[in-house]
């Protein structure tokens, strides 16, 4: 019995009581720091995947940060250890050191990233012609020299060349250098092993002995693409002289030191393998700083003009440009998710504040009761706010192991912050609900006229905020200057929060015209129920969690609408049509084949020309001018007119890109002094390019005095049934074996397959189901604290004769108009959110395009949408439609609350 | 504790007592200038009708609302002088309470010992003398048997039985109730009322019962009842015996006079004699004459010696 006495189990029986409502708060506070602390967890994995995924898309060679330096090889040796052979580390050293010592200076983030540098000196061509073979090509040699290539390639036939031993250096040697080719540049030179050349050019005469052709070790290793002509020679042919090859040949790398000597090395390639797959979300924010500093000053290799060889580089890459553009894609995906998530998050707060409220609601008795039996005030909060942390505490803690569990990512003190935040909130939410002086009463039935004045000002105040926060959305967008708008970020919430007031405000007044009249008639129900739904207190959490869930509802599906339409608007643009075909010209027969193909509808041809003057009134523009199919685009877009090709008359009608609309003054324009008129403007790029550019029907060309049509770009639209695969492989080899092929929706996928644009649908799905759940919670809630006074009602029905489906209908219509006006105004809330995320977010760099798409809706996702919310809420009224009255045994006892 | 030095001190002291409510501009009288004076040891109810004032009377006498004018004293306090810290001592030892509400009394998820325990934990009654001290009050008070039962699994008797032990769990000098028996049947308030007289008896505790409940008279010496916010009448029973041995209960109605020599007159006395906005008085040696406002003969020399303004209070 002492056990059961003792403070301790006193106060945990304390805490028992009534523990659906600390399990509710325990569940908010996991809920929430889960989602808080893996949001930003998701987000950076999101934005590592999508970098690896730009990057991976851009060629090896491109993503390398690779120079080609003046000057060749830094002669000399390392000063500390090296890698190379003894007699090649004497000559290659310094190139090595100078090269390391470059990497390990290109910043914290970006130096791991990058690998050991790969290089080679390569000549300039020297003429070295096949004597005796006139049907061979002409010939020039590169000479390369690569420490390293005995690892890269393997002899073919032959031998490798040995080092050049002429004492009298290469000028005038009567010793052959030896060399070495690839074995395809052996063959389109004509070159037999062991066959000798002479290269006579600008003083330099010198026999060249072929000991060996080699084949790669391994093909594509990217050292060939940065290093090139090497495995093929570069090969001239205009069609009226004779083929020039042009063919690199290796010499053994220790005999730098005489071509050193002859300043006949003039290009350092060398590189950095840049690896994608360590690139992460984490660094990118500093690595492409880092990246553009490294790629715009001159790196130096060596001080001035003291030693032989490269003095400094200026390295170049393509990997800026894509972490770059993910991290602009990123910031809009993150604010676009911080926009939509944030009124979930309000109504979790909120939600949080009502339960743990009801918490110390439930408490209150307990402690009023403790009060007055003396124990002291501050020992009381002391105790709540004690059970606000053995709540909070462990939830947070299980949220917050549950989000580093499932969500892998870099951990620090700022990634707990908001679980530690959240864990406090229960403790800090009971402490200040308790705090209303416990020791005293007052009369209810006397309440102060103060708190009216001071909500009307408070409510005024926040509709005000909420509106300049819109206003800021709208016109300075999420982020101004790179930093983000709180105000603006917080704008549907607010926002949100105002149609809530607004609701609260105005419901009663149809509600009691509805009473009024409901007076007259006979229905209990209606009578009760509304007079119920005026005079009840308002769930005001309730009612924002509503207006909140179906706002995210409905903007989502339209944002998901916009987005999907947006994503296929932007591959109809770039592409052009179901099929596209560029490369090679395609003349009347290759078009001809392709319109003949099975499932072809339309074919239309695209002549791109260089960009011709423009007088538009007076003022002088420059526009690519394209030739087109006129009847054949038109039909696969409708925006260009079908009597492009009316030709004839004073004026010929053009179509303009909208880039260069913006640009114009008049519709009547003069292009190349050809009288012409804009008979309509391109909103989109129409599969013609983007930029400034004027389309023009082929008939045109004449009047215009261009040459004959020519295109190089194909576009072709499917009849229903056709098979895009199909058809541009077909097509392709119709047009020739250049040619490249593309189908829209290969473009599609490729949009929607960027792994940001992916998260970011499925994040709005997350936000759709959250808020929905939110708000069955918030209503659950709402009409369990609020049993009592519904217990109540139901009691005196019940005793004044009431059935159960009598007491069903007045709950029901007293629960009602709130739920339905929360629905009407969270839908209209919701219609409006996305003009305004459109507004303030760059959308169309995650379509892979220029244009802002625009905001669409589909009826079908929205009637689902409002279904699903409709249901929900009609669930999550169950609690309150379920109240059991108090039966007779069990008299009802109204105590003083 | 200053009690004991003075003994004339009262245990509860009301002068002149002015509680009013005043909000959006509606002002409620609920006390005007009450005077009540209870001895220490003394068991006293108060009754009066709905919207006499006497909830707001306790109220203000357990310290948890203020007077708007006056004096109040509980216990050797001035309960227009206490701090915060001293209204937290004057309730862990100076009164206990109990309500008519079982919630506001217990806890419904404690059992009956737990309770008292609860408030000694609360008032800060040491450990040791704990588990004696809730044997012996549940026992005193005849809930012994229920003291591992929460208060859902008792009679309403037996829950304001354990709401007293509760009450003077930390010893107390006043218990304060507040209509105990507004939610029991007959038996189960005799019960309840004997509870407290016998803990009255036993421990000396001065105790003040608020009620409406008529009954309540036969179980105390004194009965104060309330009429508009004032002490109007109070009832003294005592018992004697007579000459053949057999007790004879003898109750007395008595008006309450004010330090200011104001005067209530029962209702029934006021309609008796058409009595109305002034009356004459007329002093004797030994008593004080009412009469009607009508000048008579035999009257006129009382009234020439009355003093006006005794007639203008009596007559209200």
């Amino acid at each position: 019995m002492s056990r059961r006495t003792s403070p301790a189990s006193l106060l945990a029986s304390h805490y028992l009581a009534h523990p659906w409502r600390s399990a509710v708060v325990a569940v908010l506070v996991a809920v929430a720091v889960f989602l808080v602390t893996a949001a930003p967890r998701a987000a950076e994995l999101v934005t590592t995947a999508e970098l690896r995924d730009r990057l991976g898309a851009v060629a090896g060679s491109e993503r390398d940060l690779s120079t080609e330096a003046n000057g060749g090889i830094l002669l000399g040796p390392a000063e500390g250890d090296a890698e190379l052979p003894p007699p090649l580390t004497e000559l290659y050293g310094a190139t090595d050191a100078a090269l390391e010592r470059v990497r390990a200076g290109a910043g914290s983030r970006l130096a791991p990233l990058l690998g050991t540098a790969d290089y080679a000196a390569v000549s300039r061509p020297f003429s070295a012609p096949a004597d005796g073979k006139p049907e061979a090509a002409i010939g020039s040699v590169r000479f390369a020299f690569d420490p390293r290539i005995a690892e890269r390639v393997s002899i073919a036939d032959g031998a490798s060349p040995v080092p050049f031993a002429g004492d009298g250096g290469l000028r005038g040697g009567s010793v052959p250098l030896e060399i070495m080719v690839s074995a395809e540049t052996a063959e389109r030179m004509q070159w037999l092993v062991g066959e000798t050349r002479r290269v006579v050019d600008a003083g330099l005469s010198l026999d060249l002995r072929l000991t060996g052709t080699f084949e790669p070790v391994d093909a594509e290793a990217r050292y060939w693409q940065h290093v090139t002509s090497v495995l093929t020679p570069e090969v001239l042919d205009d069609g009226n002289s004779a083929q020039r090859v042009t063919g690199t040949v290796y010499v053994d790398p220790a005999s730098v030191e005489a071509f050193a000597r002859i300043g006949g090395l003039t290009r350092l390639i060398a590189w950095y393998p840049f690896d994608p797959g360590a690139v992460s979300a984490v660094d990118a924010a500093e690595l492409a700083p880092q990246l553009r500093a490294f790629t715009q000053t001159r790196q130096q290799l060596q001080d001035g003009g003291q030693g032989v060889g490269a003095t400094e580089a200026a390295f170049s890459s393509e990997a800026a440009e894509a972490i770059q553009g993910t991290l602009d894609r990123s910031t809009s995906v993150a604010s676009l998710l911080v926009l939509v998530g944030v009124g979930p998050l309000g109504v979790v707060v909120s939600l949080l504040a009502l339960v743990a409220t009801g918490v110390v609601q439930v408490r209150r008795p307990a402690l009023v009761l403790a009060a007055s039996r003396g124990a002291h005030p501050a020992a009381l909060r002391g105790a709540v706010a004690l059970e606000g942390l053995v709540v909070g505490i462990p939830a947070a803690a299980a949220g917050a192991f549950a989000a580093l569990a499932l969500v892998p990512g870099a951990t620090t003190a700022l990634t707990l912050l908001p679980a530690v935040a959240l864990g406090l909130a229960p403790a800090a939410i009971f402490a200040v609900a308790a705090t209303p002086p416990l020791g005293r009463v007052g009369r209810a039935d006397l309440s102060s006229g103060r708190s009216g004045v001071l909500r009307n000002a408070g409510e005024t105040l926040l509709v005000a905020v909420a509106v300049l926060s819109g206003a800021l959305l709208v016109t300075r967008g999420l982020a101004s200057d790179g930093a983000p708008n709180p105000l603006a970020i917080v704008a549907p919430l607010l926002l949100a929060i105002a149609v809530a007031i607004a609701v609260e405000r105005l419901l009663p007044g149809p509600l009691l015209a509805l009473q009024r009249r409901a007076t007259g008639g006979t229905g209990l129900a209606a009578f009760v129920g509304v007079a119920g739904a005026v005079r009840a207190p308002i769930a005001r959490v309730a009612n924002l969690a509503v207006i909140v869930a179906v706002a995210v509802a409905v903007s989502s599906s339209i944002l998901l609408t916009t987005l999907a339409t947006g994503a296929a608007e932007s591959a109809t643009s770039q592409v052009g049509s179901d099929v596209r075909v560029e490369g090679p010209v395609a003349d009347e027969d290759a078009r001809a084949a392709i319109g003949a193909l099975p499932g072809v509808a339309v074919v239309a041809g695209v002549d791109r020309r260089d960009p011709a003057r423009i007088d538009d009134d007076g003022a002088r523009l420059s526009a690519t001018v394209i030739a087109i199919d006129g009847d054949a685009v038109a039909a696969l877009h409708p925006e260009f007119p079908s009597s492009l090709d009316e030709v004839d008359g004073e004026a010929v009608p053009v179509v303009v890109s909208a880039e260069l609309a913006d640009e114009l003054r008049s519709q009547q324009l003069e292009l190349e002094d050809v009288p012409v008129h804009v008979a309509a403007v391109a909103q989109t790029d129409a599969g013609l390019g983007d930029g400034e550019w004027i389309a023009v029907d082929r008939a045109a060309l004449e009047r215009l005095e261009l040459r004959g049509f020519a295109p190089r770009i194909v576009l072709v639209g499917l009849a229903p049934g056709g098979d895009a695969r199909e058809v541009a492989s077909a097509a392709a080899e119709a047009v020739g074996s250049t040619a490249r092929t593309e189908t829209r929706r290969e473009r599609l996928a490729d949009i929607e397959g960027a792994p940001i644009l992916g998260a970011l649908r499925f994040s709005l799905l997350v936000a759709i189901a959250v808020a929905a759940g939110l708000a069955a919670t918030a209503i659950a809630c709402s009409a369990l604290l609020t049993i009592e006074r519904r217990r109540t009602v139901a009691t005196v029905l019940r005793r004044l004769g009431a059935d159960r489906r009598q007491l069903a209908a007045v709950l029901a219509i007293e629960a009602a108009p709130l739920l339905v006006a929360g629905l009407l105004a969270g839908g209209v809330l919701g219609a409006a959110l996305p003009h305004l995320v459109v507004a303030g977010l760059d959308l169309g760099t995650l379509l892979a395009s220029e244009q802002q798409p625009a905001v669409q809706a589909d009826p079908l996702v929205l009637a689902l949408a409002a279904l699903a919310m409709i249901a929900v809420a009609a669930a999550s009224l169950i609690p309150a439609l379920v109240t059991p009255s108090r039966t007779a045994a069990h008299p009802s006892r109204g105590g003083e609350r | 504790m200053t009690a004991t030095a003075m003994p004339a001190e009262p245990e509860i002291l009301c002068i002149d007592l002015v509680r009013i409510f005043v909000a959006q501009g509606v002002e409620v009288q609920a006390l005007q200038g009450l005077n009540l004076r209870v001895e220490r040891g003394e068991i006293v109810a108060v009754v009066g009708a709905s919207g006499s004032g006497k909830s707001t009377l306790l109220t203000i006498l357990s310290g948890l609302d203020r007077p708007t004018a006056g004096a109040a004293q509980v216990a050797g306090r001035n309960l227009l002088a206490m701090s915060d810290r001293d209204r937290v001592e004057f309730r862990r030892n100076d009164v206990g309470f109990v309500w008519q509400q079982t919630e506001r009394n217990l806890l419904p998820y404690l059992t009956a010992a737990q309770n008292v325990v609860m408030a000694m934990v609360a008032g800060g009654t040491a450990r040791r003398s704990r588990e004696s001290r809730v044997t012996a009050l549940l026992d005193l008070l005849g809930v012994g048997d229920v003291r591992d039962r929460r208060p859902g699994e008792m009679s309403g008797g037996q829950r304001q039985r354990v709401a007293i032990a509760v009450a003077l769990a930390n010893e107390p000098r006043v218990l304060l109730a507040d209509e105990p028996t507004g939610e029991l049947d007959e038996s189960s308030s005799a019960d309840v009322l004997e509870a407290i007289r016998s803990v009255n008896a036993e421990l000396g505790v001065t105790a003040l019962i608020v009620t409406h409940d008529a009954g309540v008279s036969d179980h105390v010496r004194r009965t104060v009842q309330l009429r508009d916010g004032r002490t109007s009448t109070e009832v003294l029973r005592r018992t004697e015996l007579d000459d053949d041995g057999s007790e004879r209960h003898i109750a007395e109605e008595f008006a309450v006079l004010d330090a200011a020599g104001r005067l209530q007159l029962p209702a029934d006395y006021l309609t008796a004699l058409g009595l109305r906005e002034r009356v004459r008085l007329a002093l004797e040696t030994d008593r004080v004459e009412v009469f009607p406002d009508r000048p008579t003969a035999a009257t006129a020399a009382a009234e020439r010696s009355a003093d006006a303004g005794a007639a203008r209070e009596a007559g209200r």
